[in-house]
This record gives C-alpha cells, structure tokens and sequence, in this order.
C-alpha cells in the first residue's frame, strides 16, 4: 500500500527513479564525485573495499548511484550491479596515461555484457585541473568510443573537487534517461 | 581472483627483511597494506587516502593485496623500502612539514626520479642542490591549496608526518563514514551496515523538499568551461569535426 502511494506521487510529481551504476580504475574519484553529487562538498576519502551508494535528486530524476570499488582484484564484482542498471557512468583519471589502455578494456568488457545492453554511457574525463590531464577528445579516442555501436554515450570534461563537468554529465543523463522512458 | 602468489610472497620477504616496512611509512603504528609506488614505500589507507589526493604523477598507489603488480613496480619496492625513504627525507625535510607538503618537495621529486631511473636501469638525476629539498615543486595551485585544506580538515589525517610519528592515537579513520564538522570521511564500507541502504529518505529529505535543490547546487558548481560531446546511435547527426 505504502509502496502504491509513492509510486502515483512519483507519477504525480514526475520522479522517475533511475539505477546509475559509477565504475571506473582505482583512483579514478568516483567517490569522490559521489559525494560532490550529494553534499556538494569534497570529502577525503579512502579506496573503497565495497561500494557507497546515494540517492541524487536532479530535475524530475532520482538517481539511485552505486559507486564499486575500482581496485584490480575487486572489478569482477562490478557484474554483480549490472541488472537493471539505466545508466553506467564511467571515471577516468584523464593524468594516467599509463592505464588507460587498462580503462579501454575494463569498459569494453563491460559493455559486452548482456545486462548492460541498454545501460547509456556517460564518461567523466576526470582530473582535468591536474597538469598535462588528457582532454576528453584524447580520451575519446584512446577509449575507443567512437567504436560503440548501438549505444548512446557522452564524455564530459570534470574536476571533482570543484565540481567542474559534473552538472553538464548529470544533465546529459537525465535529458537522455527522460527520452528513453 | 586470488592474490598474486607471486607478489604476496615478495611482500612478505620485503616485511621479514625490514620490519620497518610492516608498518605505515606516514603514520607509524598502523599497518601498511598499501604501496606509494613512486616512492617505493609501505603505507596504510588512511595515508593511501593523501597519496592519492596528489595524483599519479606523485604518488601512483597500489593495494599489495587488492592489486595486480607489474615487475617494474615490484622492483621499485625492492629498491626502495620505508626505511630508506624516511632516511632521505630526514636529511632534506623539516620533520614538522605538512604531509601533502612533504610529497610536493623538491626533495620527494628528486626521490621518485631516482627511484624510477634505478627500477628502470635509466641515468640518475642530477644530484640534489644541498639546502634545497625542502622547497616546493613549481606554484601551488589553488585546487592544491584547496585539497590541504580538507585534508587537514579530516580527522586522522592532518597528524601524519612524513618520516615521523603520528602525533595522535585518534582512531576515528577507518571507521565507516562520518562527518566532521561540515566535511566528511568517507572510509572503506568492508562492514555491509555502513553502505547497503543506509540512506532511506529521511522526512526532511522527502522528494518534494529537495526537488530542484540538487539541480540548483550543481548548476552553482559549474563554470561551464569543461567540454563534452557524445553519440546517439538514434540521430543521424555526427560529432563535430574538431574533435573526431
């Protein structure tokens, strides 16, 4: 009964809820993007042995973000989140040039998932107020996105800790996610 | 995936060795799980948390559990060691030094460039200037001085020393997610009650409340200066030109 009532209020108010998975290498600032999302603040965080999961209202969305660990031995966790997932959004540290190539194929992988056959794709091209960080063309391009087939993505230059990039990624998820429905 | 045998058995000799690198090398008496790579030593995760706050250029971290290891990166732990980084540091750095500080020194740079060049079989870097290393590398960057100031903020953190011993037996990191006055630690969730479904709107946070608010702060941090473009296998419509 309780469950209805928010349902037709949802319905009411136009809030949709919507699964967002956030991967990415270790390091990446998925975390730390997480919680910019939610307190608008920068938290120091720790490497994340699990996951951290928000709720993020925005416009007529609410955003169920499940933030996964991104250290080498724990990725093969990642396919446990994948079912129902609307959207994947996908952190790289734009300054590690030497992993980006490990980035490439995590995310090919993953898409090659069944699960996430209908998932869209944000990429965040993070870090960008390091020195030297790759643009979000050159990650574009090393991530071999412009190779997706049947698949909406948008990548989107950000900074975390100051929020740069994270309104406009968030923006284009919740104009496409709205579409989609 | 299990952990490397391989890596897990150098680890343990490298702990056997020198019992100086079973401990954190930036807040000794907590256990140093975790590796700053660059400089080739034996760090815990809450120091991990400032490691790499500063990037990878200065600090690349591993897990020496959770982390598949290269030989290269195995052969900088090799050479390095917790005791021979402290050493160094020792000589060049005051002991006080803010721990973000310490790793932006020019002592710390010159550190990894040797580290790095000897793993490698590369030539050395020209030799320290005396009198120099406690300087810092170029400018620091506002989005630096911004990233001291939440560290020291956070509790646990901001008592580190480099080389030194931490000052305080606060104990708070590590213990799931928690605010500090307005800033927040976010630590690691191994224990399933500190994640899960731990946020259920409160009454104060129901939807109609906070409709708009998110959008509205969001809009705040952005200074529209970062570009992003995508594709919609729906549109016919290509990206444009300049960034193919």
């Amino acid at each position: 009964m309780g469950l209805a009532f928010t349902k037709i209020w949802q319905r009411m108010i136009g809030k949709q809820e919507m699964r967002i998975l956030m991967v990415g290498l270790d390091a990446a600032g998925k975390t730390t993007i997480l919680y910019k999302l939610k307190l608008g603040e920068v938290v120091t965080t720790i490497p994340t042995i699990g996951f951290n999961v928000e709720t993020v209202e925005y416009k007529n969305l609410s955003f169920t973000v499940w933030d996964v660990g991104g250290q080498d031995k724990i990725r093969p966790l990642w396919r446990h989140y994948y079912q129902g997932t609307n959207g994947l959004i996908y952190v790289v540290d734009s300054n590690d040039r030497d992993r980006i190539e490990d980035a490439r194929e995590e995310l090919n992988k993953m898409l090659n998932e069944d699960e996430m056959r209908d998932a869209v794709v944000l990429v965040f091209a993070n870090k960008q107020d390091l020195p030297n960080a790759m643009t979000a063309a050159e990650v574009t391009e090393k991530l071999g996105l412009h190779n997706l087939r049947h698949r909406q993505w948008f990548i989107q230059s950000a900074c975390a800790t100051t929020g740069d990039g994270l309104y406009e990624g968030l923006d284009w998820l919740s104009r496409t996610l709205s579409s989609k429905r | 995936m299990a952990v490397d045998p391989a890596a897990s058995a150098f680890f343990n000799r490298q702990r056997e060795a020198d019992p100086a690198n079973s401990v954190c090398c930036d807040c000794e008496g907590r256990k140093a799980e975790w590796a700053s790579v660059s400089h080739g030593t034996y760090i815990s995760i809450e120091a991990s948390s400032i490691h790499r706050s500063l990037g990878v250029k200065t600090s690349f971290v591993l897990s020496t559990t959770l982390d598949s290891w290269k030989d290269v990166h195995l052969r900088m732990m090799e050479l390095g060691g917790n005791r021979r980084f402290r050493e160094f540091m020792q000589k060049h750095v005051p002991k006080d030094m803010p721990l973000r500080k310490k790793y932006l020194t020019r002592a710390a740079e010159w550190y990894r460039a040797n580290l790095k060049a000897e793993a490698e079989g590369l030539t050395p870097p020209a030799p320290l200037e005396p009198g120099t290393g406690h300087w810092l590398i170029e400018g620091q960057s506002t989005q630096e001085q911004l990233l001291d100031h939440i560290f020291a903020a956070a509790p646990g953190c901001n008592t580190m020393t480099a080389g030194g011993i931490s000052k305080s037996t606060l104990g708070t990191s590590g213990e799931g997610p928690h605010r500090s006055s307005s800033r927040r630690s976010v630590s690691e969730n191994t224990n399933a009650s500190k994640s899960g479904f731990k946020d259920k709107p409160a009454f104060s946070n129901w939807p109609w409340r906070q409709a708009g608010c998110v959008a509205h702060r969001l809009k705040k941090l952005s200074t529209g200066k970062m570009d992003g473009f995508g594709f919609d296998p729906g549109e016919t419509q290509r990206p444009p030109a300049s960034i193919r």
